[in-house]
């Protein structure tokens, strides 16, 4: 049971959202669908003056924009999974995301990336596409490559006064483009996870890694690398893996090469799942 | 009264038939009131300030703070607490058995032994302003050094968990049988294994919660709560209370689930009632689950010597093991352990066994029962063995098994420990498992996936299970009291001692008293978990509601029948041996046309008691206890040992896995079992109880885990998302068969069910994941065998073979 008092606002726009922000001490917490914030505040482990919550804010609308969509800060797993404008390997990600309905129907792609745990699908899938992430404030908008969006472990660059506004994804992701995660029980958050794009004409040469390390990160690769180097250049790559109560680090540098190698596979042959 | 009598029509018969919950519908309309849904008028909730601290002196405890709280009514330290109350009373205390005991209070004074020990509450108007207060007590702690581990505790050096112990053992238990170490050293081939099996609980879905009620008028306690056995804890409850026994009223409501975490010894449990009396309002606590998650039970590290024939034929075996049992609470926790020491070596004919259990306490949390109740730890050593054999000599493990497995025509069959086998088939109930699962096609098919690289399992387990047992000296009692009424209206209401933690007992007592007294299920009304409704009884555990409140329930429905037929004798003319009651009806066999509604004869067992019914003991009335043949604890002359279990339910399991080397994830594809209840009053719920039990075997095999933090001594895996239990979807679809060999030991051939299923489906697990890895020749000490463990193991054997 949630034993602080704090003030919640419910902001009408993103306008309103960011200037409440401005206006905040530090101990603030911004949720979309709260539903790593609201357990955290339940089990006392995370401490608010103030909770900023965003369904209201007009964030929930996916768009298409030149050859990229646009997904809202507070778009749900299961409106994205529905919706055929989201690229079919993000769509594929939401579907599987571990809670069950309720959760895909309350938890967003956006909360996710922003609360950036380790074991989770988002940080790792959007690494993956090559998102590219939309952060306001009360001074204005920035993009932020996802490569620098993810500092570490429950920690991203969003400065204090800003929030996520928007994911800006690849419309196409190409045919075989592959989410693979690795997972000890359907109850359990992903160990590791591995996202593959195909590139133009279908060349297959990055994978994005989530779950194995602090923070996500892509390996890149020749066109022709055969198994060993894929898992060669991945494990190499992670130099601090994360570790809990689930997996422990080795466990997961070495996983984290099986499920790349896979990834690619399916990629290369186009039968993405 | 102990003869059978065959009832009712054969055709239709309620006994033996899979009816539906006979209120099922309640539940699906969610009107079940479980302990939640209680709010009595002017209730307070409570909260507890826990020790973050493994191990700690409280050298400051100041509630002046949270005493002013505007919010707050009372707070209450353990010094006060102790001013009221006495020690709680161990369900089954070590002292008697010859072990150490400590004095456990309802919140710690002084000294706390493990992080989440309760040392302080509070109550308030709402939950919400209970919790919050906590925060407002100043509490200070002097950290003492702590240990997690069962060896490190055992170590001269380890810190001492109780002042005044000299060491961390409770006691020691040993069972010896023959001369294992000479059977060892005559052996043609021994083997030395070791077998660690980790922390794991039982996580109903509903967890822990209380409401105390002090009525200062009547001076009386009403304590409600989600309790498997309320006329013992209300004992409990009175003695740590300081009242008369008549002064305190366990009401247990609908129950979501308890699995031996409901059983009494809770420091929660007096708490909520001395709240309440200082108070003067309700107070209800409702558990949380990181609190549920600190209930703990079964790690246990066996380490054992096994010799063998080159058949295959065991002759002896060695097994001394640690049961790391955590603080010691009141709670029949540790009890656990003295159960897999008495249960070697389940269903195998070994004739020397030389096995010890050392209880050892640290500061982890207290245990508290768990479904199998230390059985299942047993069962998994042996199939472990029985593999392992089996490697050795290159046989095949079911023919080691069948080797060793007591015969059909030896039972009963006295175990090297004292128990005493009732009946069964365990030949044939192998063969069946075999043929459920198609085992030659499946080796066929685990041959040809191997030229492909892909490792698939085939992993078999007997199990043996001891159910509805008794222990001498302590409230884990082997009788229960069940009362059987029938009114004017000719309808029925039962009282037992027994309870339903969620499942199917109330409804199967009701078959059997239906078709013992010929009413239809739809005139019966059965009552369960009160103490001022119903007889004085034990609740559940051990299996133990159909054997003893199903039997009890049994021979008062007999008593009620014998009435009915004389009754109906007289009215219908005809002798009562001529006489069926069935259908709601008492019906003459030989001229079907006459017959009688039994309203139509109860009637007048009330209304003509001296007239027709003249010579017939008003009113239809029964209370009757069960208390199976098969049970004595009068030591043997011989032996000196007892037998403690009337019933031994046994099954055969098969688990199919495929398991992937790269990254050690195993995949349970087919799960089939074969079990022996005995006589079964409900398949549905027989198959039900085994399908629950199976998955929480699976789930230990290779999920559960309540890891602790070596740093902190905290509980890491302190929610679902960190201790990972099966969800339906983890689970194939269960095969089943049953196999039914009556118990002589119960009138009506019952045996236990329920707690079978969880060590049988844990060491089929071990078992299919070693069988699909035994190319790799890898072996895993340590459960669960999560896919790091597994492919831990597999790295290794792959470095050691030079790969």
């Amino acid at each position: 049971m949630i034993s602080d008092r704090y003030d919640y606002a419910l902001p009408e726009s993103i306008e309103d959202a960011v200037t409440l922000l401005a206006d905040s001490t530090d101990r603030y917490s911004v949720i979309s669908g709260g539903t790593w914030v609201v357990p955290e505040l339940s089990q006392h482990v995370r401490k608010a003056d103030r909770v900023i919550d965003l369904r209201r804010a007009g964030l929930n609308t996916i768009t298409a924009e030149d050859a990229k969509v646009v997904i809202g800060a507070t778009v749900t797993y299961s409106q994205a999974s529905a919706d055929p404008l989201v690229p079919q390997v993000l769509r594929s990600m939401a579907r599987g995301i571990t809670g069950g309905v309720q959760v895909r129907n309350q938890g967003t792609l956006g909360g996710s990336a922003c609360y950036a745990y380790p074991a989770s699908d988002v940080p790792g899938a959007l690494t993956g596409v090559g998102a590219t992430m939309r952060v306001r404030s009360a001074g204005g908008r920035r993009e932020v490559p996802i490569g620098e969006f993810f500092i570490d472990a429950f920690t991203t660059c969003l400065e204090p006064g800003e929030l996520l506004e928007a994911i800006v994804v690849p419309a196409d992701t190409g045919a075989g483009a592959t989410h693979l995660k690795l997972k000890n029980s359907q109850g359990s958050w992903p160990i590791v996870t591995a996202t593959c794009v195909a590139g133009p004409e279908g060349a297959v040469t990055s994978v994005g890694i989530g779950g194995a390390g602090r923070k996500p990160f892509v390996t890149t690769f020749a066109e022709g690398a055969d198994d060993n180097e894929i898992a060669s250049a991945v494990r190499e790559q992670l130099d601090e893996p994360w570790a809990d109560v689930l997996a422990t680090g080795n466990y997961r540098r070495h996983v984290a090469g099986v499920m790349a190698v896979r990834a690619v596979a399916a990629a290369r042959t186009g039968e993405h799942s | 009264m102990t003869s059978t009598v065959t009832t009712g029509r054969r055709s239709d018969s309620l006994i033996g038939s899979s009816e539906r919950k006979h209120n099922g519908d309640r539940f699906l309309r969610g009107e079940m009131e479980y302990i939640d849904d209680l709010r009595l008028p002017d209730m307070v909730y409570a909260a507890f300030l826990r020790s973050p601290y493994a191990h700690a002196r409280i050298t400051r405890l100041d509630l002046t703070r949270v005493r002013e709280s505007g919010d707050v009514l009372l707070a209450l330290s353990g010094e006060e607490a102790r001013e009221h109350t006495d020690p709680i009373p161990h369900f089954i205390d070590p002292a008697f058995f010859g072990g150490k005991t400590v004095d456990v209070r309802c919140l710690a004074v002084d000294k706390v032994v493990y992080a989440g020990e309760p040392v302080a509450a509070v109550l308030a108007g709402t939950r919400h302003d209970a919790e919050a207060a906590l925060e407002l007590i100043d509490v200070e702690y002097e950290p003492l050094p702590f240990v997690l581990d069962a060896d490190d505790a055992l170590a001269e050096s380890a810190p001492r968990i109780n002042d005044g112990w000299d060491d961390n053992v409770v006691i020691t238990v040993p069972f010896v049988s023959g001369d294992a170490e000479a059977a060892l050293a005559a052996a043609p081939h021994t083997l030395e294994e070791e077998v660690k099996i980790q922390r794991y609980s039982t996580q109903p879905i509903e967890p822990r919660g209380y409401i105390g009620v002090w009525d200062r008028r009547e001076r009386s306690y009403t304590f409600y709560g989600a309790s498997q056995n309320p006329h013992p804890l209300r004992w409990v409850l009175a003695q740590t209370l300081r009242v008369n026994e008549g002064e305190v009223r366990v009401i247990a409501p609908t129950v979501g689930g308890a699995f031996g975490l409901k059983m009494h010894g809770h420091p929660e449990e007096p708490l909520v009632c001395l709240l309440s009396r200082l108070s003067g309002r309700p107070v209800k606590w409702i558990e949380d689950r990181s609190e549920t998650l600190q209930v703990g039970a079964r790690e246990q590290t066996h380490r054992f010597r096994v010799g063998f024939e080159s058949d295959g034929t065991i002759t002896g075996l060695v097994n001394r093991f640690t049961a790391n049992v955590g603080a010691l609470g009141a709670p029949p926790g540790w009890g656990m352990a003295y159960l897999s020491a008495l249960s070697f070596p389940t269903g195998y004919r070994i004739p020397n066994i030389d096995v010890q259990a050392t209880v050892v306490t640290t500061n982890k949390a207290p245990w508290n029962a768990a479904r199998g109740y230390g059985k299942e730890a047993t069962n998994l050593v042996m199939e472990r063995i029985m593999d392992m054999v089996a490697a050795r000599l290159d046989l095949d493990p079911i023919e080691v098994r069948r080797r060793n497995l007591v015969r059909a025509h030896e039972f009963p069959y006295r175990t090297p420990t004292g128990l005493n086998i009732d009946s069964g088939d365990y030949h044939g109930a192998m063969d069946k498992a075999i043929e459920l699962i198609g085992l030659d096609a499946l080796r066929a098919e685990q041959m040809e996936l191997l030229q492909h690289g892909r490792y698939l399992g085939i992993g078999f387990a007997f199990e043996l299970t001891p159910e509805s047992g008794d222990i001498p000296g302590t409230m884990v009692s082997g009788f229960d009291t069940s009362t059987v009424k029938m009114g004017p209206s000719g309808q029925v209401s039962i009282a037992t001692g027994v309870t339903t933690p969620g499942g199917g007992n109330d409804t199967s007592i009701i078959q059997i008293v239906a078709q013992t007294v010929g009413v239809r299920m739809e005139d019966c009304t059965i009552i369960q978990g009160d103490t001022s409704r119903t007889p004085y009884g034990f609740g559940n555990y051990s299996g133990r509601s159909m054997v003893t409140g199903g039997n009890a329930a049994y021979l008062a429905a007999l008593d009620i029948r014998a009435k009915l037929l004389e009754i109906a004798s007289r009215m219908l003319e005809v002798p009562t041996d001529d006489i069926e009651l069935a259908d709601g009806r008492a019906y003459c066999l030989s001229q079907p046309e006459k017959s009688l509604s039994i309203p139509e004869i109860a009637y007048p067992i009330y209304s003509l008691a001296f007239a027709t019914a003249t010579g017939i003991e008003p009113p239809l009335e029964s209370t009757r206890v069960y208390q199976p043949s098969n049970l004595s604890h009068i030591p043997d002359p011989e032996t000196g040992k007892m037998n403690l279990y009337p019933t031994y339910s046994n099954a055969v399991h098969v688990a199919v896995v495929e398991v992937d080397p790269e990254t050690g994830v195993v995949d349970l594809r087919r799960f089939g079992v074969v079990h022996d209840a005995g006589t079964v009053i409900n398949p549905r719920f027989v198959e039900g109880q085994m399908e629950g039990a199976a998955t929480m075997g699976i789930g230990a095999a290779i999920m559960e885990n309540s890891a602790y933090d070596p740093e902190t001594g905290r509980l890491l895996a302190n929610r679902f998302k960190s201790y990972v239990m099966p969800r339906a979807s983890d689970v194939p679809s269960f095969e089943q068969r049953h196999q039914e060999t009556p118990s002589p030991s119960t009138v009506l051939g019952t045996k236990g069910a329920g707690e079978a299923g969880v060590g049988g489906a844990q060491a089929a697990m071990v078992n299919a994941i070693h069988n699909a890895l035994a190319p790799l020749g890898v072996t895993i000490r340590e459960l669960p065998l999560n896919p790091r463990n597994v492919l831990h193991a597999i790295v290794l054997a792959k470095k050691g073979a030079g790969q």
